[in-house]
C-alpha cells in the first residue's frame, strides 16, 4: 500500500490537529466550510474524516463534487508549539461505515484521548441505545493532491507548496 | 476555488461592518487576494478537551471594496440551526445532550428516509469515530 512521504512538522500536524476546516462544493458550485475531527491514516497516506448520518451534508456535497480542502489552521489542543498552517485539496471518497474500516479503532482511541467526555457516553447502554445515529457513520477519505503549507500559521507570507509524493 | 477545480481556504481576521450590513476582512492573506465570487466564512472554537463548541458559517459574495475585500449578503447557519446562539450541543451538560439528541435523531431519520433502506444493524467491533 502507498504511503505519503511528507515533511515532519506537516505530518505532526495532521496527527496531532483536533479539528481542520473542510470545504466542500454544493450542488450550486458554493463552498461550504465546517470544522471536522480529522483522522491520518498513515498507512494509506490518506485523510480520514468520519460524520454522523445526521450531519451529512459534507458528504453528501463531496459524493457529488469529490474535489475538497482541509485546513489545518487552529492548533486548540495539539500541544503543538509554533506548527505551520497546513491546506491539503485533494479527491474524497464518500462510503458508508457498514463494515468497520482498518482505522476505525484507531480513530476510536483518538477521539476518546482527545474527547474525554466520550467515555461516559460510550460506558452507557442507554446513551448508546439513544444516540444510535452517532454509530451510524459515513466516511470521507481524501487523497492529497497538493498540499500548501504557511510557516509559523502566517497567512500574510506566501505559501510553500510540499510535494505529494506516495511512496511504496 | 482554484483553477483545477479545488476550493480553497484561508485564516483571516473580520469585522462587522452594522451599517453597510457586510464583513469586512482585514489584512487579506495575498494568496487570497484575488478570489472573488461566492465564498464562505466558518466562525469556530473549541477548548482543549473539543468541548464548549461554537460554530457559525457565513455564505455570501465576496468582493472588492477599494483595497481590501468583503462578504456581501447571503445567509447563515449554526450548527443546530438556532439562530440565537451558535453552540453546538454536546456532551457539556445534561441539557445540550437533550438538545443534541432531539437534533441527531431528527436529522438521522431524514438521511434514512432518503437512502429509502434501514441502516442495517451496527457491528459492536465498528467502534464510534470521530466528531459529529
Amino acid at each position: 500500500m502507498p504511503t505519503l512521504r511528507l515533511p515532519p512538522d506537516v505530518e505532526a500536524v495532521f496527527r496531532r490537529f483536533y479539528t481542520c476546516e473542510f470545504t466542500t462544493l454544493a450542488r450550486d458550485g458554493r463552498p461550504v466550510t465546517w470544522p471536522i475531527a480529522p483522522y491520518y491514516y498513515a498507512p494509506a497516506g490518506q485523510l480520514v474524516l468520519a460524520t454522523s448520518i445526521a450531519f451529512p451534508v459534507k458528504a453528501h456535497n463531496a459524493r457529488r463534487r469529490p474535489q475538497v480542502a482541509l485546513l489545518f489552521s487552529d492548533p486548540t489542543g495539539s500541544g503543538l508549539t509554533d506548527p505551520p498552517a497546513v491546506l491539503v485539496q485533494g479527491m474524497a471518497t464518500v462510503a458508508e461505515m457498514i463494515e468497520p474500516a482498518p482505522w476505525a479503532l484507531d480513530l476510536l482511541r483518538q477521539t476518546l484521548a482527545r474527547q474525554p467526555a466520550g467515555k461516559q457516553f460510550l460506558a452507557s447502554r442507554p446513551a448508546r441505545r439513544l444516540f444510535t445515529f452517532y454509530f451510524q457513520r459515513l466516511s470521507i477519505t481524501v487523497q492529497h493532491q497538493r498540499i500548501r503549507i504557511w510557516p509559523h500559521g502566517d497567512f500574510m507570507h506566501a505559501p510553500q507548496d510540499v510535494e505529494v509524493a506516495y511512496v511504496e | 476555488m482554484d483553477v483545477d477545480g479545488y476550493p480553497a481556504s484561508v485564516r483571516c481576521t473580520v469585522t462587522l461592518d452594522d451599517a453597510a450590513e457586510l464583513i469586512r476582512l482585514h489584512a487579506v492573506p495575498p494568496v487570497a487576494a484575488d478570489w472573488r465570487g461566492p465564498a464562505c466564512l466558518l466562525f469556530h472554537r473549541h477548548d482543549a478537551h473539543l468541548e464548549d463548541q461554537h460554530q457559525l458559517m457565513l455564505r455570501g459574495e465576496l468582493i472588492a471594496d477599494g483595497a481590501t475585500l468583503v462578504l456581501r449578503g447571503g445567509t447563515f447557519i449554526t450548527a443546530t440551526g438556532r439562530v440565537d446562539h451558535d453552540v453546538l450541543p454536546h456532551a457539556g451538560t445534561p441539557w445540550q445532550l437533550l438538545q443534541f439528541l432531539r437534533l441527531g435523531r431528527r436529522k438521522a431519520r431524514a438521511y434514512v428516509a432518503q437512502r429509502g433502506a434501514p441502516w442495517p444493524p451496527i457491528r459492536r467491533d465498528a467502534g464510534r469515530v470521530g466528531g459529529p
